[in-house]
């Protein structure tokens, strides 16, 4: 492997994983404090990428990076209407996990369909955040795709740094801990289910917003997203933030490897085989708290 | 859920003359043929779910095992029909146990995790294996149908021919309800540790529940492919296994047989919404839904509700008019 | 003779030790019984008996080392329990719930009609076979988790808290059934209860727990006056 190869390899996989971290750590963050598997965590990926092409090709004028901008705070809304409407009303039910699983399964189909009745089935292309090519150390990396990771890593560092020092991070982190305990010191916890699913749906958004340039825009271009973040979710431990971010970049350097070596068209099938023998040697994940 | 033995006589009845009276249009029997296929799909699957508790979602993916085990073997080895339909069914039902023996220390959602993870697996594997004879994205197709004395069955030879699959299967779904082995997946259901105090054995009942659920679904994919001629992995779509699902909950879970008239009413509503294009499916994930958030017991526990009302209400009349005659 | 010896057990839960070093041993046909503090380890010491936990240490009933087999296995062997929170098969009526001990718990379901019906006239529920589990009172929901325990035939009957809700009648006829079921079937009784007053009339001995071992073993009268108990229970205040 020449030096070339392996710094192209490297910078692939930290923007691959850093952009697959965005999209699970919405998941981990949803079952670690909500206590929900968000089936409809990749439909928020598909809605967050249209919602951008709807506003870039409704408002021309306005500059693409605004575009972003506005999208994220309509992704979050997104997130926690669903919670509202949907989810935490099912809460109160006994048996809520599997009423919930399934419900969030149903609204992906909705979802999905609703998008493909709004945007219709032809494929639809994003355009990159800024044009052009970087030239480092011999090789090229789109504008775009540095950006993405800068992007990418910034919003982690952020979000870790919300977790410890805001008081809402903090409430997140006392009712994934412990929900009933976090009521009793007086935290509404409705509340902090709400915008938890609200940033998952934000964190959605934004990694479609950034990963549909390279591809296209179609009613169900989530669902390998949703299947990798799933994965990585699983294997770093259901709930626990540190767990998906290793997981997110272990995951995503094996990817670029592989994809380099035998073929993309692999990557998906590594990930499902790695999950499934997660699951059965050790369910709990890298990182992960109790089993269900 | 105790349907009495007329109900049960009469509906079969019905299910039994249906093509007679529809003799003129084969497109409504193939749609009868359908939901019969489904129905044991769906009861399969609600064994599983609903009565043992283990969150499998699997099942879609057994199905596509047992349909792919007996075409390829009908059309690379010449394999009868009915020999590849028992021998998909068998493997299925092995795949089956594997996957319970990988689940056997899995609680609750995390089965379905796994589970799912085998669905999602298995689309990506088939495309794969178009070198090994999988076909890739576009699957298998003229598949050999189903022979009677040198002759394809004719569309009320399927009908008949699933009638049959369908009676002997939910046979033995009743029977295995009604059995000591249904009430070990109730137990395990309703109170685990009580019942494993009890002297009732975990690992095997759930093991049990896997092989049998399977063995039942295979036996449906394998007849599927037959009947159709062509699988592919679209039938591991979002939307075919959210229909399957929304068949056993709007019949209502762990209701048999709940689950057959969830299959009925979905195949016959998915087919009067054709015409619709895309918003079937959206009506179908509203559908899904709206019968969670507001008949979670599904239909049958709605009719049982039904009946609980009017037996108090009965009551009451009784009452009240005990006490103006005294 | 002893039917049951519990052997330096111990269980860790990643630091805490839930039951530490503990040893005692339970005669055959006795009450024994098992108080102590919240956290003192005692139902802990009834899933590993169980088989819902392992820890390290021996456990020997009826002669026959039970430490590694697994809950129901445990089961064939000839001991039941009752649990402090009740766990009822809520969808299935009395009698129902009762067949499942009575058919999985004895080895080879002969006589599982006849078990049945032992279990539920003994505990009283004749009339209320066909109550769905979920709509029973607390009072009929022990006695139903007692017969269905019942019906498996046990040797040793281990029963957890059976006390917590029931109205002084109630636990009057609870009592009642418990010495019952000693006295004429000779069936060994572990009971584990908060209110003394209880374990004083029961028990032929009684085993007082502190953070997962045993403080004192002997007869409810002694145990009681004993310095080490009174502190556990009221304090240390009254050395202050």
């Amino acid at each position: 492997m020449t030096s070339e190869v392996l710094i192209s390899l490297l910078i692939s996989g930290v923007r691959v994983s850093a952009l697959y971290c965005l999209m699970a750590l919405g998941l981990t963050l949803v079952f670690g404090v909500g206590k929900v598997f968000n089936y409809a965590h990749g439909a928020f990926f598909t809605w967050g990428a249209y919602i951008a092409w709807a506003l870039h090709n409704g408002f021309p004028d306005l500059a693409y990076p605004v575009v972003f901008v506005i999208t994220i705070p309509i992704m979050f809304a997104f997130g926690a209407v669903f919670d509202g409407l949907i989810i935490t009303p099912l809460r109160r039910r006994p048996g809520w996990m599997f009423t919930v699983f399934i419900v969030t399964l149903g609204s992906a189909l909705f979802l999905d369909s609703l998008a493909l009745v709004v945007f219709g089935p032809r494929y639809k292309s994003l355009p990159p955040l800024i044009e052009g090519n970087l030239h480092i150390a011999g090789s090229v990396v789109s504008n775009h795709d540095a950006l993405s990771l800068l992007i990418a890593v910034s919003i982690v560092i952020g979000l870790g740094l919300f977790l410890s020092r805001t008081m809402q991070g903090k409430s997140m982190r006392a009712v994934a801990q412990d929900t009933v305990g976090a009521q009793m010191v007086g935290i509404p916890t409705n509340i902090v289910f709400r915008y938890t699913f609200g940033l998952a749906g934000a964190l959605a958004g934004i990694s479609g917003v950034l990963l549909a340039p390279k591809t296209f825009i179609f009613p169900i271009v989530g669902w390998p997203i949703l299947i990798k973040a799933f994965v990585i979710v699983v294997f770093g431990g259901l709930g626990s933030v540190r767990g998906t971010l290793y997981a997110a970049f272990i995951l995503g350097m094996i990817e670029v490897v592989i994809s380099y070596y035998i073929g993309a068209v692999w990557a998906l099938p590594f990930f499902l085989v790695v999950f499934w023998i997660a699951l059965v040697f050790k369910p709990q994940g890298l990182f992960g708290l109790a089993e269900g | 859920m105790n349907i009495n033995k007329k109900t049960v006589l009469i509906s079969l009845s019905v299910i039994a003359i249906l093509p007679l009276i529809f003799r003129g249009n084969p497109y409504i029997i193939h749609i009868l043929t359908l939901a019969l296929i489904w129905s044991v799909v769906a009861s399969a699957w609600d064994l599983i779910v609903g009565y043992a508790y283990v969150f499998s979602f699997g099942q879609m993916a057994l199905f596509v095992i047992g349909g792919y085990t007996s075409s390829m073997m009908a059309l690379y080895w010449g394999v009868s029909p009915f020999l590849g339909m028992a021998a998909g069914a068998g493997l299925t039902a092995l795949a089956g146990i594997v996957i319970g023996l990988s689940c056997l220390r899995l609680r609750g959602m995390y089965v379905a995790v796994a589970t799912l993870g085998l669905h999602l697996v298995l689309p990506p594997l088939l495309l794969q294996g178009r070198a090994y004879g999988t076909g890739g994205s576009r699957g298998l197709g003229s598949i050999p149908p189903i022979e009677v004395l040198g002759q394809p069955l004719d569309m009320f030879g399927w009908y008949y021919a699933a009638f049959g699959i369908f009676l002997a299967m939910l046979f033995l779904i009743d029977r295995i309800i009604n059995s000591s082995t249904g009430l070990a997946f109730v137990s395990l259901r309703d109170a685990h540790a009580a019942a494993s105090s009890l002297g009732v054995n975990e690992y095997r009942y759930k093991l049990m529940v896997f092989g049998i659920s399977a063995f039942i679904t295979g036996l449906m994919g394998g007849f599927y492919s037959h009947y159709i001629g062509v699988i592919s992995p679209t039938i591991l779509g979002t939307d075919i296994f959210l229909m399957v699902i929304a068949m056993m909950l709007f019949g209502g879970l762990g209701r048999f047989p709940g689950a057959v008239i969830g299959a009925f009413a979905i195949t016959l509503a998915n087919e009067l919404l054709r015409p619709v294009g895309h918003f079937r499916h959206l009506i179908l994930g509203a559908v899904i839904v709206a019968t969670l958030i507001y008949m979670p017991q599904g239909l049958i526990g709605l009719l049982e509700s039904l009946g609980n009302l009017m037996s108090r209400v009965k009551n009451r009349c009784l009452n009240m008019r005990h006490k103006e005659t005294t | 003779m002893n039917i049951l010896e519990v052997d330096h057990l111990t269980l860790r839960f990643g630091d805490l030790a839930a039951v530490k070093d503990l040893s005692f041993e339970v005669e055959k046909g006795e009450i024994f019984g098992i108080a102590g503090p919240n956290g003192a380890g005692k139902s802990t010491v009834f899933n590993i008996i169980t088989g819902f936990y392992h820890g390290t240490g021996k456990i020997i009933f009826d002669n026959i080392d039970i430490s590694r087999l697994s809950t129901h296995q445990i089961c064939y062997k000839g001991i039941a329990r009752t649990f402090q929170i009740p766990q009822l098969f809520l969808t299935l009526p009395v009698i129902d719930n009762v067949r499942v001990g009575a058919h999985f718990g004895v080895q080879g379901a002969k006589n599982e009609k006849k078990n049945m019906k032992e279990a539920i006239s003994l505990l009283g529920l004749q009339g209320r076979e066909n109550v769905i589990a979920a709509n029973l009172n607390l009072f009929d929901k022990k006695r139903t988790m007692l017969a269905f325990a019942m019906a498996t035939k046990p040797k040793l009957l281990l029963i957890d808290e059976p006390i917590g809700g029931l109205s002084p009648t109630e636990t009057k006829e609870l009592m009642a059934l418990i010495q019952k079921v000693n006295k004429e079937l000779g069936l060994t009784i572990i009971i584990i209860e908060h209110l003394m007053k209880v374990l004083k009339q029961l028990s032929n001995r009684l085993m007082i727990m502190e953070s997962g071992t045993n403080i004192i073993i002997g007869p409810p009268e002694e145990v009681v006056k004993d310095e080490k108990v009174i502190e556990i229970y009221l304090g240390r205040s009254k050395h202050a």
